[in-house]
């Protein structure tokens, strides 16, 4: 009975990051953990913006 | 192009056929064929998405956008790592623990087979299409250029990758693009030293970025704020239509066509799956900042040397009637005398930035945008004369800057590497392109609604068999796009009407678990009808209508769903899955 919601949980509700089976041995590397990752990224892209438009400003 | 250049452009290809070939081995079932049995590291699922992504247009186009436009094209990209990141966490995780093949096989399991089937089959169509456009835009400048047979030049240009596609799918595909990109990007950073290396004595590569900018040509930013502006929403690139406009473009692109899904789903797991999209998400902003600066730099350049009436040389040399030939040439006299006048200017404004003059820069920065009109107004007059001369001729000289520049400019042996990288490139995003045709083809229409109950061998045969077929589609598509004017244009419109729309079904499917099969269909119907003819009245730049068209998909189908007769399903099991 349990296995059936389970199974109906992941298909319906679909929980992208659920720590089960394979997924909860997918650590990220360098990081501890994927949403440090997903902030670094988006650090990134927002210093390339604030050095884009620095630049944009310089040169213009 | 010399002996040395014809050398290195035919070893380059021999070389990159030779080791598809030598990575086709071991292909045994349409596990390896299509997934290469998940045992992809995470740099080359990197390599593999960027090739896929980059293809030849994109090297010949963003310096001319550049060179015209400024580099403002750049911020079409400041989705992308956002999306990449919902990426990584809404769909990588499902598919791979679904363990499909395509994108469209979770829709049957998540709504019905009539969706699966209506996605896929859209996605053939205009990715086919559109593929076989992507054949030919390259081939046409480049027959141009150099004065070869265009129908040739398509077969050149779509044919010998085939090879190594229809033997090793997948896997040959993924090494072979890694290969490309090395050589692709170790060419377009000689090209872009090449131009710097050939400004005038005395102008730096500072002096040139001054130039550029003076000119307005470094607008990387922009940002207009009036939203009742009819402007803000027709610009196709600002700040904002980059961000909220390319997420959802990214997001549809990389999400849900199977030319990009493909490539993450050979990952030996979510981990390198993930490391592949986070870092594209990091590297792609910065690679389009350079590959954009190449053509802000050609701008400066061509300030100290004459450029073209017109990029594309030869529809000037094409023009026989005498009359028209007086006006252009009549034209290019007043052309030259402006480029001189400019030369002058432009001197002076960088001994001003040297001296820090502030005042005088002020002054030759107002002179140089001036005489910057005159040469376009008088571009322009030229275009009209070629198009009175020739009403079939595309005036549009935007993708010809680049290889003008390599064929004059550059040394014997650099121009053979330049034009063999337009090919490698378009190579490694038609490959990409066809081996997804390919595995939807097989995977979601073929085993699932033809032939359930057939050998794994067969299933393999069948692979390369319409591996093969939609190769041979693509290049008549190609040899027919000449005879179809507008269709470039119509193509690149077609993918943003659809994108929208499939987005938004795959939303309902990851985020709004009330929503059914019925309600999602019909949802995704009526989008479609209203993105057209949102389209059609011109309202907003096509960047737009990807967020509308998946924000519309999803509203309709919550409502729909309160509407329609609901009748309980169980969850079904995924034909065609990996077991």
């Amino acid at each position: 009975m349990r296995d059936n919601k389970v199974d109906k949980l992941d298909k319906l509700n679909l929980k992208a990051d659920k720590p089960t089976g394979d997924s909860i041995r997918e650590y990220p590397p360098l990081l501890k953990r994927w949403s440090s990752w997903y902030g670094a990224v988006i650090l990134v892209l927002l210093l390339l913006i604030l050095f884009f438009y620095l630049f944009t400003k310089h040169y213009a | 192009m010399s002996n040395l250049d014809w050398w290195i452009m035919c070893l380059t290809f021999l070389v990159i056929i030779l080791y598809g070939v030598y990575k086709s081995r071991g292909q045994r079932n349409v596990d390896s064929y299509f997934l290469d049995n998940k045992s992809m590291p995470w740099y080359l699922i990197l390599f593999s998405i960027i090739g896929t992504q980059a293809s030849a247009v994109t090297f010949l186009s963003a310096p001319g956008q550049a060179y015209t436009d400024g580099m403002r094209f750049v911020q079409y990209y400041f989705g992308l790592p956002i999306a990449m990141i919902v990426i990584c966490i809404a769909f990588v995780p499902l598919f791979h623990r679904l363990k499909v093949y395509t994108a469209y096989q979770f829709l049957e399991n998540r709504f019905d087979l009539k969706t699966r089937s209506l996605t896929a089959f859209l996605f053939l169509i205009q990715r086919g299409m559109s593929t076989g456009i992507s054949i030919y835009a390259p081939a046409i400048i480049v027959s141009s250029i150099l004065g070869w047979n265009i129908y040739w030049t398509n077969i050149f240009m779509g044919g010998f990758l085939i090879i190594y596609t229809v033997l090793g799918g997948t896997k040959a595909v993924a090494h072979t693009q890694k290969l490309q990109l090395f050589i692709i990007i170790a060419g377009m950073f000689m090209a872009g030293y090449m131009v710097v290396h050939l400004l005038p004595d005395g102008v730096s590569f500072s002096d040139a970025l001054h130039i550029a900018g003076k000119s307005g040509k470094l607008n990387v930013i922009t940002t207009p704020t009036n939203v009742q502006d009819q402007s803000f929403w027709q610009d196709k690139y600002t700040l904002w239509s980059g961000i909220i406009g390319g997420f959802f473009l990214a997001l549809s692109y990389f999400g849900t066509d199977q030319s990009q899904v493909g490539r993450y789903l050979t990952a030996r797991s979510i981990r390198e799956s993930r490391m592949g999209l986070l870092l594209n998400g990091l590297v792609k902003v910065p690679m389009q900042f350079l590959i954009l600066l190449i053509g802000a730099l050609l701008f400066a350049f061509y300030q100290f040397q004459p450029a073209p009436l017109s990029f594309n040389e030869m529809q000037l040399h094409k023009i026989e009637n005498p009359v028209f030939n007086t006006k252009i040439n009549q034209l290019q006299q007043r052309f030259d005398s402006v480029s001189q006048l400019k030369h002058t200017t432009t001197l002076a404004l960088v001994h001003q930035i040297h001296g820090d003059e502030k005042d005088q820069i002020e002054q030759s920065r107002v002179q140089l945008t001036k005489l910057q009109s005159q040469t376009d107004a008088l571009r322009e007059e030229a275009k009209t004369v070629i198009k009175e001369a020739d009403p079939l001729a595309d005036t549009n000289d935007t993708n010809y800057i680049f290889l003008n520049f390599v064929i004059h400019y550059l040394p014997r042996g650099l121009i053979g590497l330049l034009f063999a990288i337009i090919f490698l490139a378009a190579w490694g995003s038609i490959a990409a392109a066809l081996n997804s045709l390919s595995s939807t083809t097989v995977i979601d229409i073929y085993k699932r609604s033809i032939k359930p109950q057939a050998s794994e061998r067969h299933y393999l045969n069948m692979s390369r068999w319409f591996t093969l077929f939609w190769g041979l589609f693509c290049i008549v598509i190609a040899q027919f796009a000449n005879k179809l004017g507008s269709l470039i244009e119509a193509v690149n419109v077609l993918g943003s009407l659809f994108y929208g729309t499939i987005l938004g079904i795959f939303m309902i499917a990851f985020f709004m678990k009330s929503v059914r099969g019925a309600a999602a269909f019909w949802a995704a119907i009526l989008t479609e009808l209203l993105v057209i003819l949102i389209y059609n009245l011109d309202i907003v730049s096509f960047l737009w209508l990807n967020a509308i068209g998946c924000i519309i998909t999803m509203v309709l189908g919550y409502i729909l769903q309160k509407i329609l007769p609901t009748k309980a399903t169980a969850p079904k099991a995924i034909p065609g899955a990996v077991s």
